[in-house]
């Protein structure tokens, strides 16, 4: 620890440090020499002076003060801050003219003498002395000519009878609220920081290097308060105590054949899965363990070239497939029934949705019984009705979970609502991904990829467009971050881009030779606590996953699958959790490391092929020596929970 | 309408582009989108089955390994091109000519006329 004192260590600095240096020089006679403390040291001390006095530990300061040889403050700065701190007004106004030059803008002088006025003017008032406030008030604050509307509001109170109406109709907590703390740290400002301090300067230096560490760490996904964050080391999640997806916690290989998409509904509840055999699974997540169980099984038809599409409703209630090869028509299930209503409010209900269908009036076709009341496993099919020609292979909901676009390369953007069908369409666009997105007025308008590289807003109400961007490339598939701020595109041979639809820059670039080259339809999606995190399909049979706005842009990998993993989904409410579906006919899910663990621990249950001395729920080392990312699949047909009725 | 599927290469689902246009031409066999009119350079070539078109761009092909090849026009290097859909033989791409005066085919396709449909498409609505 170095100890020394100031030999004309203010060396840069004006004459703002010529107060201190004049008592430095006398503390430097008191206190030993070698060597002198640099200018950084100089500071740190101070700084630390700062904290400990702001603890009370005057002594500590003291002995700081003595054997440092630092002035913590300027000594007409530690006067004022005392004489204001006891309230000793006169002898605080008598600090402020020796420290008038100092102030960093001559004019805030009278600032200051204002606001000390003020405050004795109120203490006074508090008090009960009517004179003495009075006095205050003629014979120093209005001269001052400064700020006469607050001069005139201060006036007001004096006809507060006591001191709690006062409290009550300034708003001013009162003097024993601290508020000659909150003074000083506002008189603070007006001077510059090598004359007074700006208040808890060490806290918030640590809690900024605190925030930098937090944004940097790779795995990052809790919501861990800057106080809570241990200073003694630097913050860095590993990939295995993190609430990151880092290992494979179940393979569910009921599907027959690739399986091309898979999405989270909103509530995070449910996860439908969609085949090239043309299967529909929805599976439930279970609340505690996080394990996926078959649900429902629907089936759209073998002829129809695999599910292209999965759109869940925004109330999570129904879910929205397009299938791949050419359909011109969508199916919408009812995956969840709508809360039990009595008749009579069933019927308001009916009543209020019909009215939610803004748009020109038109003729309604009563067909509630399908969709709305639901549980049944057919599907409604929505279409224009149109030629076999049309071609609808992707979908998007809009918030009211009534209306939803569809659309396809062949033409055919048209807007659907649930009650009556087709309702509007935008011609002679090619869509090939759809989004929508509300702005800050609550209108919603619907993100289109086209065919010409494009991503372009159409607003249906007002039948306005406009373009946000044009990508270089053939853009293969769209995700939006869930504050909808974000677009990530998948661009032929040019991997994933992330756009700001806001300012229409592009953000960020994630290079990945296995995302866009061969030209596959591999699907993206944001996820994490703050939705810092994308994870994409990828031709090389793993997920990668990338922390968006981190320095390092390489991607983790999750490895398992043996095949191309088409699609990518995170759980919107269990922040760790990501499935990924792929061309071996397998969803897996991706759990943080424990809980895979334990995950995998339970379905040990008979003649396991990891070594494991049966312990479940721990994350052994017995477990962690066995092939990390390799676990049995489950084809219990137990696990398969067929019951059709979901809460 | 059920297209023929050479080999069950089904690996995934692949992306198929469009380039758009008021006279698209597709893949006869799967209806895969593959160019349009405007990317026409010449009707005036031959192929296997007859009449071929020379196009500036073409999308949605696969290509085979490099070939040396003997034509009417002299010895050319060229790829085969066959649709990425459905795997059907089209044509074939120039990529080197050894004669100075059939360079221009250099990069350009040919597609052949028995093998794909011509069909109505539409101009883009945005003007910007």
């Amino acid at each position: 620890m170095e100890n020394g004192c100031l030999n004309g260590v203010t060396n840069g600095n004006s004459g703002n440090h010529a107060a201190s240096t004049a008592e430095a020089a006398a503390a430097a006679a008191a206190s030993a020499v070698s060597p002198p403390l640099n200018e950084r040291s100089l500071e740190t001390v101070r700084l630390i002076g700062q904290f400990l006095r702001e603890l009370g530990l005057s002594h500590s300061v003291d002995a700081l003060v003595q054997e440092s040889g630092c002035a913590l403050e300027n000594s007409a700065a530690a006067s004022f801050r005392r004489h204001v701190a006891n309230g000793d007004w006169d002898a605080a106004e008598e600090c402020m003219q020796s420290l008038q030059s100092l102030v960093t803008e001559a004019s805030s002088a009278t600032e200051i003498a204002f606001r000390l006025c003020e405050q004795r003017y109120m203490e006074l008032l508090e008090a009960g002395d009517y004179m003495g406030a009075l006095n205050v008030l003629r014979n120093r604050l209005t001269p001052l000519k400064f700020n006469t509307g607050r001069v005139h509001e201060l006036s007001t109170y004096i006809m507060c009878s006591d001191a709690e109406e006062l409290h009550r109709i300034s708003g001013w907590p009162g003097s024993l609220a601290g508020t000659r703390e909150a003074l000083l740290d506002q008189l603070q400002q007006f001077f510059p920081p090598a004359v007074m301090l700006p208040p808890r300067r060490l806290l918030s230096l640590l809690d900024e290097a605190v925030q930098y560490q937090l944004a940097k760490c790779r795995y990052h996904n809790t919501d861990l308060p800057v106080a809570e964050v241990s200073l003694l080391a630097d913050h860095a999640c590993s990939r295995d105590s993190a609430e990151f997806p880092a290992r494979c916690g179940q393979v569910a290989d009921q599907h027959q054949d690739e399986v091309r998409c898979c999405q989270f509904s909103p509530d995070g509840r449910h996860l439908a899965t969609g085949c090239k055999d043309g299967a529909v699974f929805i599976w439930r997540v279970d609340d505690l363990t996080l394990r996926l169980s078959v649900a429902r099984r629907y089936h759209i038809g073998e002829e129809r070239g695999g599910v292209a599409c999965l759109a869940w409703s925004p109330d999570s209630r129904l879910l929205l497939c397009c299938a791949a090869e050419d359909s011109s028509d969508v199916l919408v299930w009812c995956v969840s029934p709508p809360p039990l209503l009595p008749p009579a409010s069933a019927a308001a209900h009916h009543h209020s949705l019909l009215a939610e269908s803004h748009l020109n009036g038109a003729s309604v076709v009563v067909n509630s019984a399908s969709v709305l009341s639901g549980g049944s496993s057919e599907p409604q099919r929505f279409s224009r009705g149109g030629t076999p020609e049309e071609s609808l292979t992707t979908a998007a909901w809009f918030p009211d979970s009534v209306h939803f676009v569809a659309g396809g390369i062949r033409g055919q953007f048209y807007l659907f609502s649930l009650e009556a069908g087709y309702r509007k369409s935008w011609d002679f666009i090619r869509v090939v991904a759809l989004a929508t997105r509300t702005d800050r007025d609550g209108n919603t308008a619907a993100l289109a990829a086209d065919s010409f590289g494009r991503v372009r807003q159409y607003r249906f109400d007002t039948m306005q467009d406009e373009t946000l961007l044009q990508e270089d490339g053939s853009i293969i598939a769209m995700c939006l971050s869930r504050d909808q701020q974000v677009a990530a595109l998948n661009v032929v041979n040019s991997g994933l881009r992330l756009w700001d639809l806001q300012h229409r820059v592009c953000l960020q670039r994630l290079a990945g030779p296995g995302i866009s080259q061969g030209g596959y339809c591999l699907h993206a999606c944001f996820g994490g606590l703050t939705g810092n995190f994308l994870a994409s399909g990828s031709q090389d049979n793993c997920a990668h996953v990338w922390r968006i706005g981190g320095a390092d842009s390489q991607p983790d990998r999750l490895s398992g699958h043996s095949g191309i993993v088409n699609s990518v989904a995170w759980n919107p409410q269990h922040h760790g959790m990501l499935v990924t579906a792929s061309d071996d006919c397998t969803i897996r899910v991706w759990l943080p490391t424990a809980r895979a663990l334990s995950a995998a621990a339970t379905d040990h249950g008979s003649g396991g092929t990891a070594a494991t001395d049966g312990s479940s729920g721990q994350a052994s080392a017995n477990l962690a020596s066995s092939p990390a990312t390799h676990s049995p699949s489950d084809s219990n047909p137990d696990e398969d929970d067929d019951d059709g009725i979901l809460e | 309408k059920s297209p023929e599927f050479n080999a069950s290469y089904s690996m995934g689902r692949l992306h198929i582009e469009h380039m758009g246009g008021e006279r698209v031409f597709s893949c006869a066999n799967c209806d895969c989108p593959l160019t349009n009119r405007q990317q026409l350079i010449s009707t005036r070539f031959t192929g296997a089955t007859g009449r071929a078109f020379l196009f500036n761009r073409v999308v949605n092909l696969d290509t085979s390994e490099l070939q040396d090849r003997v034509m009417l026009t002299g010895r050319h290097m060229v790829r085969d091109v066959s649709c990425r859909k459905c795997k059907t033989k089209l044509g074939w791409v120039y990529e080197f000519a050894t004669e100075e005066s059939q360079q221009y085919k250099e990069g350009k396709i040919i597609l052949e006329r028995a093998l794909i449909n011509e069909s109505e498409g539409f101009p883009d609505p945005v003007k910007d």
